[in-house]
């Protein structure tokens, strides 16, 4: 009798269950979230005109490097626009980091590495610190040390005791010392390196690792997921959720767990092109920043969702390519400031975007079918 | 014999003059076909299929800043141009000045449109410290906002200047032979002189393939144009089935020749590569001299560019109006652009007083397509990187120049290789 009655109450609760995830698929697939809403700031609102090189969020305040200074937002408003005559190390910002813990923000330039701490800049250049050079094209706080990249190697700043470290071909196994980017984990730091594929640094143990493109041809790549897709790498980002490191190529998009590598082509995936100025991850999410719009990429799913004005006409459009290869493409009302895409980050579940005519701020809005799809013939993007 | 014989000075001068002289007689030039130029990336890879290419994947530049708001508006718009002005590589330096200078005025007599005015913005690339470097580019992108950037045959400071110019957008016309600067599809850069890979595969197929020789030896800068010239040789000798070379690095900074000399003697070479500098290209031919080595000696570009401090090249030039290895770019058969070469290289001469080497005819170009390509696309770094792109088949004076889409030159590539004639003139006075 007990039996019977748990047997019941079990089919039962199986029952519900299964509704609730029927109900939640319908949902999905037909009420699925885009990033549709996007205010956009250029030259035509205040903006400084041209590239954004970088974007990064510190609670409300949002920080964007251009080519004409440093731009600093707080809740969607331009705030100050910073350049050399404020003090800044150089004109043209390539990247900015945020110490948590402090407040301070450290920001990479063409012309030297600057500190924005109290109102003040302090400004380290190649001549006047430990920096090994002032073309610097990443900055990255871990615990009480700043790391950059620069052209010439990477910097470690410790900044409680003021002491700096170089990494360079003589201390480390750099390729090239040519250093584009670094991505900060909990045991690892990783960098791009332009000509010189990833390099990883154990914090625990102290020893670099390289990962470089093992079929040794710049222009070519011999298998699929051959191991990293291309030696010029452009940017690398760790994803703590899924302990994978993505790394952004001008020929590609790769990926490290740990035990497998995947590459990513125009070819055998939906991304709208191969030349990726930066990557970024983070749950099931990995956006790539390519010239041809920005793709945001779901590996679980393996679905790619690509946002861009439209070439011609300038209105937005969303290109969704499924796991079978067909692709439906669907119009939104609003789009990011320009397709040519160089950074980005995340605001809660906003984005903003560096793009090459302004910044973008892009909320997500339940998608209301608005405009007609269109399939395209289905090709596998199976892995 | 304690006094020294006056005419004993007299005749190791002129045994000097002969054998530099006769060094410079057999300028062996290696013409090869425009069909040999993609072997480098045919000989490397024997797999049938790659997954992927970037000849069949690679895809054009849609990057932005072709409008007229990224116009630049001045009155006065700069080429810029890195060259080393000190230091031991001043010649090669002051060659690409000269050269560039004479481009711009030949290339400006006609008014630019707009009435704008060109001029050359110089940065001096000489330094210890590639900090040094960043910051000239730094300031020629940012602070002169050029239009165009033109780089010496420095392979670091290509790259800086790629790197850059990826960044901020800004066309560069490098004479750098690194083949790692074009062989991907960035879209910033053109390279106007021949790849490693290429100079090495001319060279090793004349080498291994023509002569039959089996014992080489490859003496290359310890810097990054050193081992690219080492890598692209060990490459070209595997893909022909050779022996690779053997391989002497030298310091650029402190170079010990005499180790260099012992080493030769000790295992003498069939034929000797030199993948360095000129200026220790230079040097090291005056050992090789006096050291009475007889092997043929093969020059890479870089290693080739003469300028006035070269004494090998202009003095034997002088002495048997034979070809040096700074004019061996001048004398190719393909007689397409033979009068503005010769006329190039003749107002050169008068005004320098030294040959153009090929490295300054490249720089003589660079500008020239840059001047061009702004007459064509007005004042904008993005509309004159288009217009560069687009070059096909147009005579200049260092060759006739196409850009395929990664900015690779496909003009006819010379190199020159000396060798003795008659050793025993030279080797009087020092002992074997």
């Amino acid at each position: 009798m007990e039996r019977a009655s748990a047997a019941s109450h079990g089919r039962k609760i199986l029952w519900i269950v299964g509704i609730f995830l029927l109900a939640t698929s319908v949902a999905a697939a037909q009420d699925p979230s885009f990033y549709t809403k996007w205010t956009n700031y250029t030259s035509a609102n205040g903006f400084p005109p041209g590239e954004v090189y970088c974007v990064t969020v510190d609670g409300n305040r949002v920080w964007a490097g251009t080519g004409h200074g440093l731009v600093l937002l707080e809740n969607g408003r331009i705030q100050k626009v910073f350049t050399t005559k404020d003090g800044l190390a150089g004109r043209a910002v390539m990247s900015v980091a945020v110490d948590r813990l402090t407040g301070d923000v450290w920001i990479g330039t063409f012309g030297g590495l600057s500190r924005y701490s109290g109102g003040q800049f302090k400004n380290y250049t190649n001549l006047t610190s430990g920096l090994a050079n002032d073309l610097v094209y990443g900055v990255a706080v871990q615990g009480q040390y700043l790391w950059v990249a620069t052209t010439a190697g990477v910097n470690r700043l410790d900044t409680h005791t003021g002491s700096w470290s170089i990494f360079n071909e003589s201390n480390a196994p750099f390729e090239e010392p040519w250093t584009y980017g670094i991505s900060v984990g909990a045991e690892k730091i990783y960098f791009a390196v332009w000509g010189g594929g990833v390099l990883s640094y154990d914090l625990a143990n102290h020893y670099w690792k390289p990962y470089t493109d093992p079929d040794g041809e710049m222009e070519l790549v011999l298998y699929r997921n051959q191991g990293l897709i291309h030696n010029i790498v452009s940017s690398v980002s760790w994803n703590p959720d899924t302990k994978t490191f993505w790394a952004s190529t001008y020929f590609g998009l790769s990926s490290y767990d740990g035990r497998n590598w995947h590459n990513y082509l125009t070819k055998d995936s939906g991304l709208p092109s191969n030349f990726i100025n930066a990557v970024k991850s983070r749950g099931n999410q990995v956006w790539a920043c390519t010239q041809k719009g920005l793709s945001e990429f779901n590996p679980t799913t393996n679905t790619w969702i690509t946002y861009r004005p439209d070439a011609k006409t300038g209105r937005g459009e969303i290109l969704i390519t499924r796991p079978d290869g067909s692709k439906r493409q669907i119009a939104s009302s609003t789009t990011l400031a320009h397709n040519y895409i160089l950074n980005l980050d995340f605001q809660g579940d906003d984005i903003w975007v560096a793009t090459a005519n302004g910044l973008s701020h892009g909320a997500r809005q339940p998608y209301k079918q608005q405009a007609s799809g269109a399939q395209s013939t289905a090709r596998s993007l199976g892995r | 014999m304690n006094a020294i014989d006056p005419s004993m000075s007299n005749r190791t001068h002129d045994r000097a003059t002969t054998f530099l002289a006769s060094i410079a007689m057999f300028a062996v030039l290696l013409l090869q076909p425009v069909a040999g130029r993609w072997a480098s990336a045919q000989s490397k890879t024997k797999t049938a299929v790659p997954y992927a290419s970037i000849a069949t994947d690679g895809e054009s530049y849609a990057g932005p800043a072709r409008g007229p708001a990224w116009d630049e508006t001045g009155p006065v718009l700069y080429i810029g141009l890195l060259a080393p002005l000190h230091g031991s590589e001043k010649a090669e330096g002051e060659a690409l000045v000269a050269a560039a200078k004479m481009a711009l005025h030949d290339a400006t007599r006609r008014p630019m449109p707009a009435g704008q005015r060109l001029e050359l913005a110089i940065g001096d690339e000489s330094g210890p410290s590639w900090g040094h470097v960043s910051d000239v580019v730094l300031h020629l992108v940012l602070q002169q906002d050029v239009i165009a950037l033109v780089t010496s045959a420095n392979g670091t400071d290509a790259h800086i200047s790629e790197q850059v110019g990826n960044r901020i957008g800004v066309p560069v016309l490098t004479l750098a032979n690194d083949a790692t600067t074009t062989q991907i599809d960035i879209p910033w850069i053109f390279r106007l002189g021949p790849s490693d890979d290429l100079q090495a595969q001319i060279m090793a197929s004349n080498l291994y393939r023509k002569r039959g020789l089996k014992s080489v030896l490859l003496i290359s800068d310890a810097d990054h144009d050193g081992r690219g010239g080492d890598e692209a040789m060990q490459q070209a000798a595997r893909s022909l089935g050779a022996p690779p070379p053997d391989t002497l690095v030298l310091d650029p900074l402190h170079p010990d020749f005499a180790s260099v000399v012992a080493r030769i003697h000790a295992h003498p070479p069939q034929a000797i590569v030199l993948w360095t500098r000129a200026d220790i290209a230079a040097t090291l031919l005056s050992f090789l001299q006096h050291a009475d080595i007889h092997a043929p000696v093969y020059l890479s570009q870089q290693a080739a560019q003469s300028g006035p401090g070269l004494a090998f090249s202009p003095l034997a030039g002088q002495a048997t109006g034979a070809p040096t290895s700074g004019d061996a770019w001048t004398i190719d058969g393909d007689g397409q652009n033979a009068a503005a070469r010769a006329s190039f290289a003749s107002r050169y001469r008068q005004r320098t007083g030294s040959s153009p080497s090929a490295a300054a005819a490249e720089a003589y170009d660079a500008v020239c397509l840059t001047v061009r390509a702004v007459r064509a696309a007005g004042p904008n770094r993005a509309r004159v990187r288009d217009q560069i792109a687009r070059v096909r088949d147009f005579p200049c004076v260092s060759g006739t120049i196409t850009f395929d889409r990664q900015g690779n030159n496909l003009t006819q590539v010379h190199l020159a290789a000396l060798e003795q004639q008659t050793t025993s003139t030279v080797t009087g006075d020092f002992p074997k």
